[in-house]
């Protein structure tokens, strides 16, 4: 043969290969769908996944901003305000909105007009326009006009409750007042956790207020909040300006630090819809195979006619790839459909709005994925084409073991790439390929199992099926272990489907469990602080019918203290002389100051140094002896002597607001005065409390910790005693409403305790949770899907020769009954092996991948596995008996013809 | 007794009516030998199908032992044909997941006679010729086996009617002849009603009587050599087993 009439040979094979798949598509509409639709679900859950994370993430991009009130936050140091005031201004003519905010932390008392106690209250000033997102929510409703007027104030309802006042009362901050115009329940810039924890009082910055001078009373450099035309400007902008003395918070961030949580559940998400479509390829790969096996004899009627090896695999690759395309397209506008209904059943749920938009990015995922699973997934079987026999054509099933196909090196080399392309496919589409490698290797173990486990099914069927007794159960049974039974291919695809569904069903309650834990009796509502020993129980006393009331306490590690001394100068000196920034208020007001060897999360040190572990907390100042004996002296049980007890000495980390206000510097000495002791403080570095870390588990310390209002002491013999007599505690209150009358009731018997209010935050934290939980339904939900049609891929194939043998049974005289009960008794038993595999071994691999999603696991969930169980076997008889209805209503001729 | 009247099957192909049995007037009487012959497509397969109630006609009516197939459900078609019709295949068509001995004994299973008559079952293969074969699976068989087994298949309930196409298409002279002899002889000593499709003239020639099917009609139905009692299948007819 010339080469020249070889490759007009190869062209007409070609062309042949393309009209033999043109004509087998159309002879076989059913297989057709079955192998679209296996392609089209694991491509609607990548695409339905992929979209619904887009979506997600763009709700919270969008609703941090509205949650935040800002895009970029600014805080400036030192002589950082001149060199940025020109920046702001440019920013401002380029379209940006700038507003100046002031915080002013935990140096404010506030209290109503006609007296009562003051409160600690966080003072907010705003300049017009802030905050640029999102909505006030104020009671009575819709009093927020974007602009507090000069002389007005919000403030927050909790803080209103507890000093008594209502809408057009007067408030007192220190020595200013306000008229009250309306209660906060909501307001942007709730991200930052501690603001939404303290009490707040809202009033308008006066931004002309620099230039007298005035402000220098307090300590803080106003912030700037920026709010983008484009948010995306906000990282370039921190690029461009974050420095030493210039700190740039954007909100993105904030997102990160706010989102571990949703961010792990994304990308197990994501691992599972790429599990599913891992599912959709075993259908496919299982619906080709049994196809190929059907195909067979005319496979091998053709090449008797001459057609060569490859032909015909060519002629099925291109029929794969065509249908692939097909289910791709078919699987993604599924995946739409399903993310627009997503969207909506997340709609109210949600803290955020989520508007599903079509995603490029999961279409071309999707339309990729969808033709890589059909080439990648059919090549294997298909390889078999290229083995038939021309003998086969006479007889069928004759045994004749596949001859050696010639060209074997390209054999090799397809299934090389076929079979690399899927780890690395895996891989490049997980989103971390570590918890991508994770989940491979499980289900690659899992896969091994299921294998083993269909052989021992067999094995057992063998065994056990009954020589004697009931016809239809003894048949059914046997068609397990007897030859050409699907006992392998279906343990594997529906074990397969049953593991995944036990892993999210698992995953389910895992996010429920945490749930559960968030929004149950473990977390309060109300945080009670600085509690003295005896009033707790007072306090319960206040509420004796409520014995519901779950009330837990929380030891502090802090002490309660008075300025005695500063830098030498005398408490009553220092506040009769206030100036320069030092407040009477602040001077004599009851501090709290915890005890840390370590730095704990979100303090920042603004000045001086925190102490290393081994630095001894030597002052620099000689002990002071304690003052007269005109002081009350308790006497320590431990002292033989009439003497005082003696000074405890330490170091301290000192609030900087608090010591612009007591007018202390890095280097200064405080005495304390705590109880009958005195603390002597060398104050070695000045701190700041930054938004703490958005975890919102973290809140119970962090609320405890925000009693630390002046700082940390270096703890020191001595000095944990003097904390342990106070106390605090949680109270879980059932509605908002009940929660201002007790913070009230409080607040006017106990005037020393520290109500904080939690309600928001979890309000937040609960709805966030329910998201979450809602996205692992559905996924449980669209999982069972992709199970159910990679099943009925799988039963299907074996469709034909279930017919036959119904309809020759028929043909002998069995009735329906007895033909229905063969199948019902095949189904079952099949349905139940499988799915007991598939769901043992999720309750196995559960655990460590769990893990990766941060989610809780305990137990594996037995009973709704045994409700799975159940419903996967019930499916399989469903579907094997629905495969099998027409035999059972028609005469039997017309099928024993087709075979 | 079976009884056809204005049997008449249409199918659609194609989305245009195809008639592939028109208006067949037939009776065969209990116990009698008869042979259906006509060339491939003629709708042999498709009569033997109707009389035995394997499928539905589009016309007409079957009455079996006076009994009108055409009114009974497909389930008591079913149990009229386990306790009375035998069914040989032109394609054989045995279960694939069953051995030998077990595809002979289905019928039996269905009816639950199957622990009493597993003894005759092997007898039945015994005489087929596949004694040390029942524990063969289809696959294991060759087409001659095949057809044999499903022979005894058809035997093994002892039907009173037994229909079968082509029972010896796929053997040899000498194989056929014995397969041949053997339905003879079920006909013979039981009364079996058999009704026969073959291609083999020499074979339909010995039924008493030879039916000619050509395009879905009856062309010819004449009195075939076994009705004069002068020779059977194997040339040892005789009348005295008719009942
Ligand atoms: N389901 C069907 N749809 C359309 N045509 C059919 C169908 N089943 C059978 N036929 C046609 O009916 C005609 C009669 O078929 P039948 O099998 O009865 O022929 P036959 O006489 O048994 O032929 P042979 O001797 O080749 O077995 C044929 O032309 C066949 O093509
Ligand atoms: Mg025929």
């Amino acid at each position: 043969m010339t080469s020249d009439s070889r490759s007009r040979g190869s062209r007409r094979g070609r062309r042949f290969a393309l009209l033999l798949a043109k004509r087998e598509v159309k002879g076989a509409a059913r297989r057709v769908g079955v192998y679209m639709l296996s392609t089209a679900v694991g491509v609607a859950a990548i695409v339905s996944i992929q979209s619904v994370r887009d979506d997600v993430s763009r709700a919270i991009t969008d609703g941090v901003r509205e949650t935040t009130g800002y895009d970029a936050r600014v805080t400036l140091r030192g002589d950082a305000a001149d060199r940025m005031t020109p920046v702001l201004d440019s920013l401002r003519t380029a379209g940006a909105r700038v507003a100046a905010v002031e915080v002013a932390g935990f140096g404010g008392m506030a209290r109503g007009k006609t007296g009562g106690t003051p409160r600690i209250a966080m003072t907010n000033r705003f300049s017009p326009g802030y905050p640029f997102f999102g909505n006030v929510q104020t009671d009575p409703p819709g009093l927020w006009t974007g602009e507090i007027q000069p002389g007005e104030a919000f403030v927050d309802r909790p803080l209103m409750a507890q000093l008594g006042i209502a809408p057009g009362d007067t408030i007192m901050l220190g020595a200013e007042e306000y008229q009250v115009v309306a209660g906060v329940s909501r307001i942007p810039g709730g991200v930052a956790v501690l603001s939404m924890l303290m009490p707040n009082v809202y009033t308008r910055l006066d931004e002309t207020a620099p230039a007298d001078g005035a402000p220098a009373a307090r300590s803080r450099a106003p912030e700037y909040r920026i709010a983008f035309s484009d948010p995306a400007e906000a990282p370039r902008f921190k690029e461009a300006y974050q420095e030493e003395e210039v700190r740039i918070t954007v909100t993105e961030e904030v997102i990160a630090e706010v989102q571990p949580v949703v961010e792990n559940l994304g990308e197990l998400l994501a691992m599972v819809g790429l599990v599913a479509l891992l599912l959709g390829g075993i259908g496919v790969a299982s619906s080709v195979h049994l196809y190929v096996k059907e195909k067979r004899r005319s496979i091998a009627v053709l090449r008797c006619l001459g057609s060569g090896q490859w032909t015909a695999f060519w002629a099925y690759m291109v029929q794969a790839l065509a249908l692939g395309a097909g289910g791709a397209v078919v699987g993604i506008a599924l995946g739409f459909g399903v993310q627009t209904l997503l969207g909506a059943a997340l709609e109210g749920w949600l803290p955020v709005d989520i508007s599903p938009r079509p995603s490029g990015r999961a279409m071309m995922a999707g339309a990729g994925m969808g033709i890589w699973v059909a080439a990648a997934f059919a090549a294997f079987p298909l390889l078999q084409v290229r083995g038939v026999s021309a003998l086969e054509a006479l007889r069928r099933d004759s045994g004749v073991k596949s001859s050696r196909a010639k060209g074997d090196v390209w054999a090799w080399v397809i299934r090389l790439l076929a079979g690399l392309s899927i780890p690395a496919v895996w891989l490049v589409a997980a989103p971390v390929w570590q918890v991508g490698a994770l989940f491979g290797g499980v289900l690659l173990g899992t896969l091994g199992a299921l294998s083993l486990s269909g052989w021992a099914v067999t094995a057992l069927a063998r065994r056990l099926t009954p020589r004697k007794g009931w016809f239809a159960l003894r048949q059914g049974l046997s068609n397990l272990f007897r030859p050409g039974n699907q006992t392998l291919s279906v343990t594997i695809t529906m074990g397969a489907g049953a593991f995944v569904l036990g892993l999210v069903v698992t995953m389910e309650a895992g996010v429920k469990r945490v749930f559960e834990l968030g929004g149950g009796a473990d977390l309060a509502d109300v945080l009670v602080a600085n509690l003295e020993p005896g009033q707790l129980d007072s306090i319960k006393a206040l509420f004796p019918d409520n014995t519901e009331r779950d009330i837990a306490f929380v030891q502090l590690g802090s002490v309660g203290a008075r300025v005695a001394e500063v830098g030498g100068r005398p408490a009553e000196e220092l506040a009769a002389d206030s100036g320069a920034g030092v407040t009477e208020e602040a001077v004599l007001r009851t501090y709290r100051i915890s005890m840390n060897d370590d730095r704990p999360p979100g303090v920042a040190i603004v000045d001086g140094a925190w102490w290393e572990s081994g630095d001894s907390p030597a002052p620099s100042v000689e002990p002071v002896r304690p003052d007269g004996p005109d002081e009350a002296i308790e006497l320590d049980e431990a002292s033989e002597s009439d003497e005082p007890p003696a000074d405890i000495v330490t170091i301290m980390s000192l609030d900087a607001t608090i010591a612009g206000e007591l007018g202390a510097e890095v280097g200064d000495t405080i005495i304390w005065r705590a109880r009958e002791r005195r603390i002597v403080a060398e104050v070695v570095s000045l701190q700041e409390i930054e938004d703490p870390p958005g975890e919102i588990g973290g809140i119970g310390n962090l609320a405890a910790g925000s009693g630390a209002v002046a700082g940390n002491f270096r703890p020191a013999p001595g000095l944990a005693e003097l904390g342990g007599g106070e106390e605090s505690a949680l109270i879980d209150i059932p509605d908002y409403e009940t929660s201002m009358i007790v913070q009230r009731q409080i607040a006017s018997v106990f005037p020393n305790v520290i109500i904080i209010d939690f309600s928001w935050a979890m309000d937040l934290f609960r709805r966030g949770m329910a998201a979450a939980r809602a996205a692992v339904t559905f996924l449980a939900a669209f999982t069972a899907l992709v199970g159910a049609i990679v099943l009925v891929a799988t039963l299907a194939g074996s469709r034909r020769a279930r017919e036959a043998e119904a309809a020759l049974l028929r043909t002998l005289g069995a009735a329906k009954g007895q033909v229905a009960a063969v199948l019902v008794t095949e189904f079952a038993a099949l349905g139940t092996l499988a799915a007991a595999a598939g769901l043992a071994l999720s309750a196995v691999a559960a655990g460590p991948l769990l893990a990766f999603g941060a989610l809780r696991f305990d137990d594996p969930e037995w009973g709704t596995l045994a409700v799975v169980w159940a419903a996967l076997t019930g499916l399989s008889v469903l579907v094997g008996m629905t495969g099998n209805r027409e035999v059972l209503r028609k005469p039997p001729l017309p099928f024993l013809r087709r075979g | 007794m079976i009884k056809a009247q204005g049997l008449g099957k249409t199918y659609m192909s194609g989305g245009l009516p195809l008639e592939v049995l028109k208006d067949v007037e037939l009776t065969f009487e209990s116990g009698s030998l008869s042979a259906v012959v006509g060339p491939s497509g003629s709708g042999k397969t498709t009569l033997l199908g109707l009389l035995a109630g394997l499928d539905a006609p589009s016309a007409g009516r079957v009455l079996l032992e006076d009994q009108d197939l055409t009114a009974m459900s497909e389930d008591e078609k079913a149990r009229f044909r386990a306790e009375n019709v035998g069914f040989v295949f032109q394609t054989f068509h045995l279960l694939a997941s069953l051995t030998a001995l077990e595809n002979v004994l289905v019928p039996l299973e269905l009816t639950g006679r199957a622990k009493k008559a597993a003894d005759s079952a092997r007898a039945l293969l015994e005489r087929v010729g596949l004694g040390g074969r029942e524990g063969h699976y289809p696959a294991q068989l060759s087409g001659g086996e095949r057809q044999r087994v499903a022979l005894a298949r058809a035997f093994a309930n002892q039907p009173r009617i037994l229909f079968a196409d082509e029972p010896t298409g796929n053997l040899d002279h000498e194989t056929g002849l014995g397969v041949a002899a053997m339905l003879e002889q079920m006909n013979r000593e039981s009364g079996t009603t058999l009704v026969m499709v073959t291609h083999d003239l020499e074979l339909a020639e010995r039924a008493e009587r030879v039916i000619s099917l050509s395009g879905g009609r009856v062309v010819a139905d004449r009195a075939g050599s076994g009705s004069n009692g002068a020779s059977g299948f194997d040339g040892r007819r005789s009348d005295e087993g008719r009942s």
